[in-house]
């Protein structure tokens, strides 16, 4: 499991110093380094009773964070994506398009307004989806980066202005960027809840080593250029104000959202990781990933990463307005347990599939557009992991008001949705020809203050 | 974790645990009577409150479910009458979301 503590048997930590200390007649191990045995010891053993305890709040949190009616929300988002572009048309009718173009609701909740600088946290009204209840640090102060460097040295106390600092802090905080940087990541970056990394106004890469949402709640992630993450070993590495600890190997995603609720991942651009580009496991639920942009990468989405997690079927996920673009191969996404509501992307490119499961997820596909690519082996959207019809011929994953281009085509299963409703209660998804257009502004935004972004 | 029970969780009690770590023990006799929710799964001692309600709701609302057990109707007009609007709207969002169809119905408008 990407990120738990490290528990070495005693006898290899002692065995290892007793290795390490210099060889001399008749030598026996000093004082000093049995303290220091011991010192790890006792770190690790209390680091993992502390991340169980935060295991176990979070997974409260996440429960009350379940919807028990995700058709609800499904209809929600709907009814919100045609409000959005009814009113466009309207209003296209009375004034010329200016520069400024939102064509969807969640971009046209904050976007074209001049003073989008000067009123940041309107964002923290925008989610829509699962993850609408998502406010971030809205209830904190700014945090402005200054600092983009991300040193060995400082990962148990890192240095005031970077973002590494930041977002260990324990209070709500709407965390900013001073300029243009690149931020390179030396281990993977373990964010704490209640916060928002909002890179508008700077075009912020975050490279290196993976952004870590562990255990926490109410985090949005927005505008940020995030990719070439690897694999580390860990180490001692600060996850909140008050602990910080010796963690194990990170898996090298760009995201990794465990055991985490209410989280928003908005307008990313997203390439080139070393394990999946946003991976949520372990019981997350409550999230909502949109108008990102991924290319260039293999194992795009995870959501589930075991088959006996059953903590997973409390997962509910909404992707919406994101562009699959060049260079994806699978998992976009690939879903074990849970609901999710895969809706208004644009897909243009895959090899393999684009949607997969493996374990009886709930995958409701609207107004989505599949372009297949010209090899005839891979015009199929869908892909069910090692599973047989006989087995998977109940799992019920639907495809209404897609548009397939080019030979695609989605291999549906499953009965009705549990939920019985009238015709006229039903709220269809914005057609699947709209997919292009509600896309066209996914990925990391070039804002300027003082003009519509 | 905060306890706000009236006893100790016994045999023939069902649990119902809140995501702010607040545990109530009902007798399962009462909760399964009056919940929706823990008639739904009748294996589970501890059953889990959906949708962010809190646990001092919670232990009102069961206040309440040992009240009106015994008294009636003029119980429940008393009990509406001393509520204040936002104790209102947490009690029918703790009602919805603990499947009390009857406490729910007490706040339906009646002309």
């Amino acid at each position: 499991m990407a990120g738990s503590a490290v528990l070495r048997s005693p006898l290899s930590v002692l065995l290892y110093i007793l290795a390490a200390v210099p060889a001399t007649a008749a030598a026996t191990p000093t004082d000093a380094a049995i303290d220091e045995a011991y010192a790890h010891l006792v770190n690790l053993t209390a680091n993992q009773e502390y991340w169980a305890e935060r295991a176990e709040a979070a997974h409260a949190y996440n429960r009350a964070a379940y919807q028990t009616d995700p058709v609800a929300v499904v209809q929600r988002f709907n009814d919100g994506v045609h409000r959005a572009t009814a009113t466009r048309s309207r209003s296209l009718a009375h004034r010329a398009r200016g520069p400024c173009t939102a064509t969807n609701p969640i971009d046209q909740c904050w976007r074209c307004r001049r003073d989008w600088a000067r009123d940041r946290k309107r964002l923290a009204r925008c989610a829509m989806g699962f993850g609408h209840r998502t406010t971030g640090g809205l209830a904190g102060k700014f945090y402005v980066v200054i600092d983009p460097s991300d040193d060995a040295a400082d990962l148990v106390t890192p240095r005031k202005g970077t973002l590494r600092h930041a977002v260990t802090r324990a209070r709500a905080l709407w965390i900013t960027f001073a300029r243009d940087m690149v931020i390179e990541l030396c281990q993977e970056l373990i964010v704490s809840s209640d916060k928002t990394i909002d890179g508008r106004g700077a075009q912020v890469h975050i490279v290196g080593a993976q952004i870590t949402l562990q255990n926490v709640r109410n985090v949005i992630l927005h505008n940020l250029h995030v990719h070439d993450a690897a694999a580390h070993g860990g180490g001692a590495i600060r996850d909140s104000q008050h602990h910080w600890g010796v963690r194990g190997e990170s898996d090298g995603d760009g995201v990794s959202v465990m055991g985490s609720s209410d989280i928003w991942i908005d307008h990313l651009s997203m390439s080139s990781c070393a394990d999946g580009l946003v991976d949520a496991v372990d019981g997350s639920t409550a999230i909502t990933v949109s108008n990102g942009h991924f290319t260039r990468h293999d194992h795009v989405m995870l959501f589930g990463a075991s088959d006996a997690a059953s903590k997973d079927r409390e997962m509910q996920v909404t992707v919406a307005f994101n562009h699959f673009g060049k260079g994806l191969v699978q998992r976009m996404p690939r879903c074990r347990h849970g609901f999710f509501h895969v809706v208004n992307n644009d897909y243009t490119h895959w090899l393999m599939y684009a949607i997969g499961g493996s374990r009886n997820p709930t995958i409701i596909s609207q107004g989505n557009r599949f372009r297949a690519v010209d090899d005839s082996r891979f015009k199929e959207v869908t892909k069910r992991e090692y599973t047989q019809y006989s087995e998977y011929k109940n799992w019920v994953w639907k495809s209404q008001d897609d548009l397939f281009l080019n030979g695609a085509f989605f291999n549906q299963s499953g009965g009705q949705n549990e939920r019985k409703y009238d015709r006229l209660d039903l709220i269809q998804a914005k057609g699947g020809q709209y997919a292009e257009s509600l896309t066209r502004y996914a990925g990391a935004l070039n804002c300027r203050v003082g003009r519509k972004c | 974790m905060a306890s706000t029970s009236r006893h100790t969780a016994e045999e023939g009690d069902v649990v119902l645990r809140c995501f702010d770590g607040v545990k109530v023990a009902v007798p399962v006799a009462l909760a399964r009577q009056r919940s929706g929710l823990v008639a739904a799964s009748p294996a589970d001692t501890v059953v889990h409150v959906p949708g962010y309600v809190h646990g001092t709701v919670v232990a009102k609302v069961v206040a309440y479910w040992y009240a009106a057990d015994k008294a009636g109707a003029p119980f429940d007009a008393a009990f509406m009458a001393g509520l204040k609007h936002d104790a209102l709207v947490d009690l029918i969002h703790a009602a919805h979301h603990l499947g009390d169809a009857a406490l729910f119905d007490l706040f339906r408008f009646r002309p």
